[in-house]
C-alpha cells in the first residue's frame, strides 16, 4: 500500500483510482518501554500506525563533576516515533486518549504532536472503529501548545546529528529525537565513485516555538555548518497543537522543581509558548542564505522494494534529497502484529514542481499495483 | 533512467582521497593501542631490542591497509549480498529450504575458514601419552574434527534461520543448549582422557566464527528476520554466532566421547616408550618414525632413555644424530640440532654434545614475504570466494534477484578479498612476530632460575687464568674473566668455573649463556602480576583492531540508531577478552581445571541472560563469539605458548574458550546498566 502525504497544499485533482483527503497526521515521540502499550492502544482503537526506532538525546547532570568538564553529558535513550492519520474532528480526542493512556504529561515519556495533511492512496482509510469509539472526558491536567514547528534536519556524515542536537539543548529548545536514514537521490547519479560517498544520512527532529524558529533556525545552521555545501538541510512544517517533552536535563537535581518542570507549568498555565521569547528574532537579510520560503514536505510510506521505482519518479520530476527511512507497520487488522520491511521516504519539494512529483509519484504507484501487485492495498 | 553527473578527474581524486583517508586513520587509530603496548612493554618492561623493526613495521602498514579494504568490502559486498538474500528467500522458499541453505552455509565456512590450524597450534605441546586422545583427535582425526565442528555451525545456522522464520525468543536456546554444554563437560571431566578434550571442545566453539563468516550469517539473519514480517523493534539478526559457538562444543566433545573407545588411556612416559608400552603407543601412532619424532620433540630424556632400552645404547644413538642428517632428519623432523639442544635437551644431554654447533639457531626463521603473501592469497581466495559465490548463486539463479548496485558489490567483493589477504599477511609479517617475540620474552617474568639460552666453547683454555675469590665467610671460589663475549662486547666480567664444563685434555672450556630472570625468586608474584597485566592489555588492544567485532558494531550501531555506539560495543568487548585472557592465562600459570573457570563463568552468564532484555540477550552472546578472530588469535596463541612452553603444561588451550565467555559476560552487565539508565530517566519523575 501506499500513501502519499503532502503538507500545506491544495487538493489535486484526483488522478487514477486515488482518493484524496484531508485528514491530521498524529506524530507521537515516546520512550521505548512505553511504545507496546501506546501501540495496543491505537489497536484498540482500530488506527493503523506506523512505528520508527530513533533516540533522544538528554543532558546528563553528573552528580559531582570532577572540575575537569563541567558535569553535563549527552545521554541517548532509546525512542519510538509512531506515525498515524485520524480523521481532523477526531485529532484532539485522539491525541487526550494517547496522552492519558501513557501519561504523555509527565516529563521524560515524550512528545506528540498533531499536522494537518492531505493523504493520496489507494483506497479510503478506514477510521470506522475509531469514530465510534466513545472517549473518555478531557482530562484538566493536559493542555495542549498551539504554536510550534516541527523541524527536520537531515544531516549527512556520521555523528553530524549529535552536535545539533547539543545545539538544540544548549539553547533549551526541546528534546531532540536523532533517527537515521539512507539519501541516494545523489549517488544514484553518479559512477562507482558513489562509494565515496556515504548514503548515511542522520535526521534531527525537533518542535520550536513558532514565534522564535527563525532565530532558532538561524543559530542551528550555524552550529551544524548547514551553510557549507554537502553538509545537509533542513525543513520546517507547521503544528496545530502539540504536547512537548520538557526533561531536558536527568541526574542531579539542586532545586524542589527543576527548571523543566518550571517551564512547563508556565506553558501549561499560558497555554502557549509566546512567553518563552527571549532570542532575537532579527531576520538576517545574508543575501547568501539559501532559505526556500516555497516549499512543501512530501512523504511516501511504501515497501522497501518500491523505493527504487519511485525514487527514479521523483528524481525525473526533479525532486532531489529524498531520506528513505525504515519502518514498521501496525495493523489493527491483524492483532496489532508489526509488519516491517516498510520505508518512509520525505523529501522538501519547490511549489512549482510538486504536482508533478505527485503526479508521477502516483503513476508509479498505479503501474507497481497493476503489474507486480507487491504494493498492498489497504484493507477496507 | 535517472540521467548521471559527470565528476572530473580532479574532483574524483578529491573524493577518493578523502573517502580513503578517513577509513585509513579509522583502522590505524584502531590497532595503535596494541602496536604501542607491545613494543612499549618489550623495550622498556622486559628490555629486549626489537629484532626486525623494519620489517615489522611494513607488516602493520599492511595490517591498517588490510582491515580499511575489509572492512569497506564487507560494507559495500558482502552484508549487501547476505541480506538481499536473507530478505528474499523467505518470499520465494519455505523454512525447509532456508535451513537447509542455513546448513550448507555454516558447514562450507567451517572449510573455508578453517580454524584447526589455530588449534593445532594450541594444542602443539600436548605429549601422547599424557592425553593420548587429544592427541589422536589433532593429529590424526583432525579431518573427522572440522567435520563435527561444521555440523556443528551447520546445524546452527539452520537452528538460528528457523529462530528467525517463527520469531523464537533466544533464551530458551541458552537455558537449554549451556547447562547442557556443563553437564556433558562435567561428565567429561571425571574420565582421565576426555578431562583433556574440554579445553579443546570449547576453545573450538571460539574459533571456528570467522571473520568473513561472520558478517555474512549476520546480515543473513537480518535479511531473514526483516522478510519474516515479525521483527518489529526487535534486534533481528543476532543469536545465529551465539549457536555457532554452542555446537561445535557440542560436536566435540561428541566426538571426543566417540573416539575414547578406541583410545588408550593416559600412561606414563616411560612405559608409553618402553617396549612393553609399544602396544599403547601403537594405538597413538601411524608408525614408529612419528613415534620417535614425538619421542624427541616432546618428551624428555627419561622416555628416550626407556625407548632405547639402556642408557648406553641412548647416548649412541644420541651421538649418531650429531654425524647423521638422516638420522637427524627422522628424528628430528624440520627442528635444526642447535635448537633441540636448546630447548629440548637436559643438561647431561648437552654435556654429551659438547661437540655440536649451536651456530645455525641464531638465523631467526625470517618468513618471506612473496611466499607469506602467496600463501595468505590462497589462504583469503579460499576465505571469501566460496561463500561469496554461494550466496550471489542463490540469489542470482535460485531466486532470481538482481544486485542493486553491481558494480558496488563486485568492488565490495575485491575489497574484502584484498583486505584479507593484506591483513593475514600482515599479522604474520609484522603483528603476529611482534606478538611472538614479546611471547617469546615474556616467561622470562617469571622465570625463576637462569635459563639456559646457548654457549660457547673457549678453545685453548690456560688454567693459570683461573683465581680465586673469598667470600664474607670465608668460603672460596673459583672465576676466570671472560671479555669480547656475547652480552657485553668489551667489557670484561668475571664467570664461575665449574670443572665439570673445563676438558683439560683438549685444553677447552664450555661457558654455558644464561638469561637473567626479570625478578629475583623472592619477587616472582610480581612476576606473575606482570604477566597477567600485560594479557589484559594484549587481548583487550588486541580485539580493538579485530574486523568481525567492527562488523558487529556497526550493525548494532545502526539497529539502535546510535544509542549503542560501535566504538562502545567494541570497548566493552575488549574488556571482556582481556579479562577473559587474563582468566585463561591464570588457568595456564596455575594449572587451573578449567572446567572450574566455566563452570561459574556460564552459571553467572545465565543469571544475567535472565534479567536481560531479549534484545540485548541476542548481541552480548554474539559479540563473545566474534571476539577470536585474525588479529587475537595468533597474538593470544603466541604468548599463551610461550608460557605454557616455559612451565611445561600439558596444552594452550582454554584462553579462546575464556577470552570468548567474558565478552558476553561485560556486554550484559553493560546492557543492564544501560536499562538501569534508561528508567532512571523515567523514575525520577514518577514523583511529581
Amino acid at each position: 500500500m501506499t500513501d502519499i502525504t503532502i503538507n500545506k497544499s491544495q487538493p489535486l485533482s484526483e488522478k487514477g483510482g486515488h482518493k484524496t483527503q484531508e485528514v491530521s497526521h498524529i506524530t507521537c515521540i515516546i520512550n521505548q518501554d512505553f511504545s507496546k502499550k501506546a501501540l495496543s492502544h491505537l489497536c484498540s482503537l482500530g488506527l493503523e500506525a506506523y512505528l520508527e526506532t530513533g533516540r533522544t538525546l538528554r543532558e546528563f547532570v553528573k552528580p559531582r563533576g570532577l572540575g575537569v568538564t563541567n558535569g553535563a553529558k549527552l545521554r541517548s535513550n532509546q525512542s519510538s516515533i509512531i506515525r498515524l492519520n485520524v480523521p481532523k474532528t477526531l485529532a484532539e480526542k485522539v491525541i487526550e486518549s494517547i496522552v492519558a493512556e501513557v501519561e504523555l504529561y509527565l516529563p521524560g515519556r515524550g512528545s506528540i504532536f498533531c499536522q494537518d495533511i492531505i493523504e493520496y492512496s489507494c483506497q479510503e482509510p478506514s477510521f470506522g472503529a475509531v469514530r465510534q469509539h466513545k472517549f473518555a472526558k478531557k482530562a484538566d491536567h493536559t493542555h495542549f501548545l498551539t504554536d510550534l514547528s516541527y523541524v527536520t534536519c537531515v544531516l549527512s556524515g556520521h555523528e553530524s546529528g549529535e552536535r545539533l542536537a547539543k545545539a538544540a539543548l544548549d539553547l533549551g529548545v526541546c528534546v531532540p529525537l536523532i533517527t537515521y536514514g539512507a539519501g541516494n537521490d545523489i549517488r544514484d547519479q553518479l559512477g562507482l565513485i558513489r562509494i565515496t560517498i556515504s548514503p548515511d544520512k542522520e535526521l534531527v527532529h525537533l518542535l520550536i516555538p513558532r514565534q522564535d524558529s527563525e532565530s532558532i533556525i538561524k543559530l542551528l545552521v550555524e552550529e551544524s555548518q548547514l551553510n557549507r555545501p554537502g553538509r545537509g538541510y533542513m525543513y520546517q512544517t507547521p503544528v496545530s497543537i502539540g504536547l512537548l517533552d520538557t526533561r531536558l536535563k536527568i541526574g542531579k537535581q539542586s532545586h524542589a522543581a527543576s527548571i523543566d518542570q518550571i517551564i512547563a507549568a508556565i506553558d501549561t498555565l499560558k497555554q502557549s509558548t509566546d512567553w518563552r521569547k527571549r532570542l532575537d528574532a532579527e531576520i538576517d537579510h545574508n543575501p547568501n542564505r539559501a532559505f526556500l520560503p516555497d516549499n512543501c514536505k512530501i512523504s511516501i510510506v511504501s515497501r522497501e522494494d518500491a523505493v527504487e521505482e519511485l525514487r527514479k519518479a521523483w528524481v525525473n520530476a526533479g525532486a532531489i534529497g529524498a531520506v528513505t527511512s525504515q519502518i514498521s507497520r501496525m495493523n489493527p487488522d491483524d492483532k496489532g502484529e508489526m509488519l516491517s520491511g516498510f520505508v518512509i521516504s520525505e523529501m522538501s519539494v519547490p511549489d512549482h514542481i510538486k504536482s508533478e512529483v505527485i503526479g508521477n509519484l502516483l503513476e508509479v504507484c498505479e503501474r507497481l499495483d497493476a503489474e507486480e501487485n507487491r504494493i498492498q492495498v489497504t484493507v477496507g | 533512467m535517472i540521467k548521471q553527473i559527470k565528476i572530473s578527474p580532479k574532483d574524483a581524486i578529491r573524493m577518493i582521497y578523502g573517502y580513503a583517508k578517513t577509513r585509513i586513520v579509522e583502522q590505524a587509530k584502531s590497532i595503535a593501542f596494541i602496536i604501542i603496548y607491545l613494543i612499549l612493554f618489550q623495550v622498556v618492561i622486559l628490555r629486549v631490542p626489537l629484532e626486525n623493526a623494519l620489517g615489522t613495521a611494513g607488516g602493520l602498514a599492511l595490517v591498517i591497509f588490510g582491515l580499511a579494504f575489509f572492512l569497506e568490502g564487507l560494507v559495500l559486498g558482502l552484508m549487501p549480498i547476505g541480506e538481499r538474500v536473507g530478505v528474499k528467500l523467505p518470499l520465494k522458499v519455505g523454512i525447509v529450504v532456508i535451513s537447509a541453505f542455513g546448513f550448507i552455509l555454516g558447514f562450507g565456512a567451517t572449510f573455508a575458514e578453517p580454524a584447526i590450524s589455530a588449534l593445532r597450534m594450541a594444542g602443539s605441546t600436548i605429549t601422547a601419552w599424557d592425553s593420548p586422545l587429544l592427541f589422536m583427535l589433532l593429529e590424526h582425526h583432525s579431518e573427522l574434527l572440522v567435520i563435527s565442528v561444521g555440523v556443528g555451525v551447520g546445524v546452527a545456522v539452520a537452528l538460528g534461520m528457523c529462530r528467525f522464520y517463527f520469531n523464537w525468543s533466544i533464551k530458551p536456546f541458552i537455558y537449554i543448549i549451556v547447562p547442557l554444554l556443563l553437564g556433558l563437560s562435567l561428565y567429561a571431566s571425571n574420565d582421565p582422557n576426555l578431562s583433556k578434550i574440554i579445553g579443546l571442545a570449547w576453545d573450538c566453539g571460539a574459533v571456528t566464527t570467522g571473520a568473513v563468516t561472520v558478517p555474512l550469517v549476520l546480515a543473513l539473519g537480518i535479511g531473514v528476520s526483516k522478510a519474516s514480517n515479525k521483527g518489529g523493534s526487535s534486534g533481528g539478526g543476532f543469536g545465529i554466532i551465539l549457536l555457532a559457538s554452542a555446537f561445535p562444543i557440542l560436536a566435540v566433545l561428541g566426538l571426543g566421547i566417540y573416539l575414547n573407545a578406541s583410545a588408550p588411556k593416559p600412561t606414563t612416559e616411560t612405559y608409553f616408550f618402553s617396549p612393553e608400552g609399544k602396544s599403547v603407543a601403537d594405538k597413538v601412532f601411524l608408525d614408529d618414525n612419528e613415534l620417535e619424532w614425538h619421542l624427541f620433540t616432546h618428551g624428555t630424556e627419561a622416555g628416550r632413555i626407556a625407548h632405547f632400552g639402556d642408557k648406553s645404547a641412548y647416548e649412541q644413538a644420541l651421538l649418531s644424530l650429531e654425524s647423521d642428517p638422516v638420522m637427524r632428519q627422522k628424528y628430528l623432523g624440520d627442528m635444526t640440532f642447535a635448537s633441540w639442544i636448546i630447548e629440548h635437551a637436559s643438561e647431561e644431554e648437552r654435556h654429551l654434545l659438547v661437540e655440536a654447533s649451536l651456530e645455525d639457531v641464531g638465523v631467526a626463521q625470517l618468513t618471506k614475504v612473496s611466499q607469506t603473501l602467496k600463501e595468505e592469497s590462497l589462504a583469503g581466495i579460499q576465505a571469501v570466494i566460496p561463500l561469496t559465490l554461494l550466496l550471489l548463486l542463490v540469489l542470482l539463479f535460485f531466486l532470481k534477484e538482481r544486485l542493486r548496485y553491481n558494480d558496488e558489490v563486485a568492488l565490495g567483493i575485491g575489497f574484502t578479498l584484498i583486505g584479507m589477504i593484506l591483513l593475514t599477511s600482515g599479522i604474520r609479517l609484522g603483528l603476529g612476530s611482534l606478538g611472538t617475540e614479546v611471547g617469546k620474552h615474556v616467561p622470562k617474568a617469571f622465570a625463576s632460575e637462569e635459563k639456559f639460552i646457548g654457549r660457547v666453547v673457549i678453545h685453548d683454555f690456560d688454567s693459570t687464568h683461573l683465581y680465586k675469590a673469598v667470600a664474607v665467610n670465608g668460603e672460596q671460589k673459583t672465576f676466570f674473566n671472560i671479555y669480547n663475549h656475547v652480552y657485553d662486547h668489551d667489557e670484561m666480567r668475571a664467570i664461575p668455573y665449574h670443572p665439570r664444563l673445563h676438558d683439560v685434555k683438549e685444553r677447552r672450556y664450555t661457558h654455558m649463556l644464561t638469561e637473567q630472570p626479570l625478578f629475583s625468586k623472592r619477587y616472582i608474584f610480581l612476576g606473575f602480576a606482570l604477566i597477567i597485566v600485560f594479557a589484559f592489555g594484549m587481548g583487550y588492544g588486541a580485539t580493538l583492531a579485530e574486523p568481525a567485532l567492527n562488523a558487529l558494531g556497526m550493525t548494532v550501531e545502526s539497529i539502535t540508531v546510535g544509542a549503542l555506539k560501535r566504538t562502545k560495543i567494541v570497548q566493552i568487548v575488549s574488556i571482556g577478552v582481556g579479562l577473559g585472557i587474563c582468566l585463561g592465562l591464570s588457568r595456564i600459570l596455575f594449572d587451573w581445571p578449567l572446567i572450574w573457570l566455566i563452570i561459574p563463568a556460564y552459571t553467572l552468564l545465565i543469571i544475567l541472560t535472565f534479567f536481560s532484555e531479549e534484545e540485548f540477550t541476542a548481541i552480548a552472546w554474539d559479540s563473545g563469539g566474534v571476539t577470536t578472530g585474525p588479529v587475537t588469535v595468533p597474538l593470544v596463541l603466541a604468548m599463551g605458548l610461550g608460557i605454557g612452553g616455559e612451565l611445561n603444561i600439558s596444552d594452550g588451550f582454554g584462553i579462546l574458550a575464556m577470552a570468548s565467555t567474558f565478552p558476553i559476560i561485560t556486554v550484559l552487565s553493560y546492557g543492564l546498566y544501560a536499562r538501569y539508565r534508561q528508567s532512571q530517566t523515567l523514575n525520577e519523575n514518577s514523583d511529581d
